[in-house]
């Protein structure tokens, strides 16, 4: 049997002295959920990530783990495991022991934990290795190493904290497939730290974008990109990002158009030159200078369009169903 | 043809590689030769003369003034005394280095200044160690003149039974400094992650020192077994200042012993017994090397 558990931030804050890293943060994962924690460096994200685990205590706020409150409750004791960036491994260990470290412990019988770490082990195709000491395998291997170390203590929540960002690009698409079919296996709340929004859209049943230390919009990937909660969220999801200018019908409105929702068109609102193309094979990227917008705006088009010369005028059109509008001094979605 | 060519160019390029590979070595060819290998080769050479009282007359007698030195008492004796200083200095020195090390190695305020003071014994001379060892133990103006519980009451350094523990004492306390920086550095080198992942993996203090936090300094405990192995076995000082070798001649070890063969007459016998101690020193350390080389983790 395998237990699962939400996990509940409730104006949960973490100070450095004068820094706060987290603020007044409040967020439920589901039962089962895979859940991203995304944002730049230094947003909190991974604070947040490591007061689940129990490495950083709580300035102010409640944390439970299912029913359980566990503020004050140990790291080893609260039912949860963490795989790390840097995998952290232990090296003076085979991959076997190196697995079954959380179960010799826990004094889990001896017949019990060999049929786990076989079992852990045929999950992540490490029995080849189990007698390798880890400086003896590819970044890969030590990173299923790592979780396998997580899935064989069971625990309710599984913690991850930018696991994939020490692999190559293909390695981290075949990986980012095979912790989506893990999730589905386990069936247990994962909570997966990422600066990468193609991990975050990817993987993630639902994403809660931070910044600065605080939550900005938590929603599924298709919640946060088709209907950003601010001008931040806007921003940080999307590549490129969505085009923002200063509404020139409300002055204290900002209106923001997404690149592939824009088209050139004679009769089009927006006035601009072109500054340069960049052509991608399968889409074509045009920077347009728009008056009064704070950069160049982006416009996606298919590749087999002819792209105007850098410098010609321009105008753009939006399709005025996916014209996003926000308060000016705010940043929040109106 | 055109193969030839090439074959002649890059043989002569790597004739030009080879010469310039040696420019390069031959500064630290030149001092080795002149400042170690050349003078081991001559003690050696002097260990198969016999001389006169006046140290001239020199007779070539082959190996056997080798045969007699290394066979007879004082070179085993001296052997004893330094293994005796070697068994009280270097587990003591390992032992209080790591424990110093681990009550160190915290992120606390202030902890600069106890990690300074811990190591401070490094930038001792062993003259200034020795004097403070003998103001604290010596017989007549000791802090503490009394003798070791169980061996009697002279005083410790006024002892035969006790003399080189007295004497370990002062060069355990210098090398404190050093052992503790060198272990410092290696629990400083372990991964903050490792150690978190341990703390979830749920090992209590004990038992993460024992099974992770030990293994992962083991290069580092194993270069400062033989870097203190080899402090004790060349140690003269705090001897000569504590002891002068006495009482009766408790406290001759092996370097003592080759110290006091310095007279003209007594060369040849000093040559062989230092020959005897470079012996012992390279077993050992090989012996260490082989012995503990298979229970250090050089992990990535």
């Amino acid at each position: 049997m395998r237990s699962v558990a939400s996990v509940t931030f409730t104006g949960v804050t973490k100070r450095y002295g004068d820094v706060t890293a987290v603020d007044d943060l409040d967020l439920d994962v589901a039962d089962g959920e895979f859940m991203v924690l995304l944002g730049p460096s230094g947003c909190g994200k991974s604070t947040a990530l490591r007061m689940i685990a129990g490495l950083e205590s709580i300035t102010e706020g409640s944390l439970r783990i299912g029913d359980r409150v566990v503020n004050g409750v140990i790291p080893a004791k609260r039912d949860v495991s963490l795989v790390f960036q840097s995998y952290a491994l232990y090296p003076h260990m085979s991959v076997a022991k190196n697995i079954e470290s959380p179960l010799l412990n826990r004094k889990v019988a001896t017949a019990e934990r060999k049929t786990r770490l076989a079992e852990a082990a045929r999950m992540l195709g490490l029995e080849p290795y189990l007698d390798r000491k880890p400086g003896e395998l590819s970044g890969g291997q030590r990173q299923r190493v790592a979780l396998a170390r997580a899935v064989v203590s069971r625990p309710a929540v599984f913690l991850m904290d930018e696991p994939l960002s020490n692999l190559d690009a293909k390695l981290r698409t075949q990986t980012r497939a095979e912790l989506v079919d893990l999730h589905r296996r386990l069936g247990t709340t994962f909570v997966y730290v990422t600066h990468d929004q193609v991990e975050a859209m990817t993987m993630a049943d639902r994403i809660a974008v931070m910044s600065d230390g605080r939550l900005r919009q938590v929603g599924t990937s298709r919640e946060v990109y088709d209907t950003p909660a601010d001008l931040f969220v806007a921003g940080f999801i999307g590549t490129p990002p969505m085009n923002v200018a200063p509404d020139p019908a409300d002055a204290g409105a900002i209106v923001g158009v997404r690149p592939e929702h824009l088209s050139i068109s004679d009769a089009g609102e927006y006035a601009g030159r072109v500054h340069q193309t960049e052509w991608l094979g399968h889409e074509a990227i045009l920077r347009v200078t728009i008056e009064g917008a704070p950069t160049d705006w982006m416009v996606r088009l298919p590749s087999g369009f002819e792209p105007p010369a850098p410098g010609a005028p321009i105008r753009l059109a939006a399709d005025p169903a996916r014209v996003h509008r926000f308060d000016a001094t705010t940043g929040l979605r109106t | 043809m055109i193969a030839r060519q090439e074959a002649t160019v890059s043989d002569s390029g790597r004739l030009r590689e080879a010469l310039t590979a040696l420019a390069f070595i031959a500064p630290s060819l030149v001092v080795f030769w002149a400042f170690s290998f050349y003078p081991f080769q001559q003690l050696i050479l002097r260990g198969l003369y016999r001389n006169n009282a006046s140290g001239t007359n020199l007779r070539w007698v082959g190996w056997e003034q080798y045969g007699d030195v290394l066979a007879g008492n004082e070179f085993r004796d001296g052997l004893w005394h330094s293994m005796q200083f070697v068994l009280f200095t270097v587990p003591a020195g390992l032992v209080l280095g790591t424990v110093l090390a681990v009550a160190a190695n915290r992120r606390l305020r202030g902890i600069k200044v106890f990690q300074t003071i811990f190591s401070s014994t490094i930038a001792t001379s062993t003259a200034v160690a020795s004097v403070v060892f003998l103001v604290l133990i010596n017989q007549q103006i000791g802090v503490y003149q009394g003798g070791v519980p169980g061996f009697g009451s002279q005083a410790i350094l006024e002892n035969p039974s006790t003399a080189m523990f007295g004497v370990s004492l002062s060069a355990i306390w210098q090398n404190l400094g050093l052992s503790f920086v060198i272990v410092l550095a290696g629990l400083q080198a372990i991964p903050q992650e490792v150690e978190e992942a341990a703390t979830l993996d749920g090992y209590g203090p004990v038992r993460r020192f024992f099974r992770i936090t030990l293994p992962m300094i083991s290069p580092v405990l194993l270069f400062l077994v033989v870097v203190l192995v080899i402090f004790a076995l060349q140690a003269f000082a705090p001897i000569e200042l504590l002891t002068s070798g006495g009482p009766a001649r408790s406290t001759e070890t092996l370097v003592y012993k080759i110290f006091e063969r310095q007279t003209p007459d007594l060369l040849g016998e000093g040559a062989v017994l230092s020959v005897g101690l470079f012996g012992v020193t390279f077993l050992v350390t090989l012996g260490q090397f082989l012995l503990l080389e298979r229970r250090v983790h050089y992990g990535s």
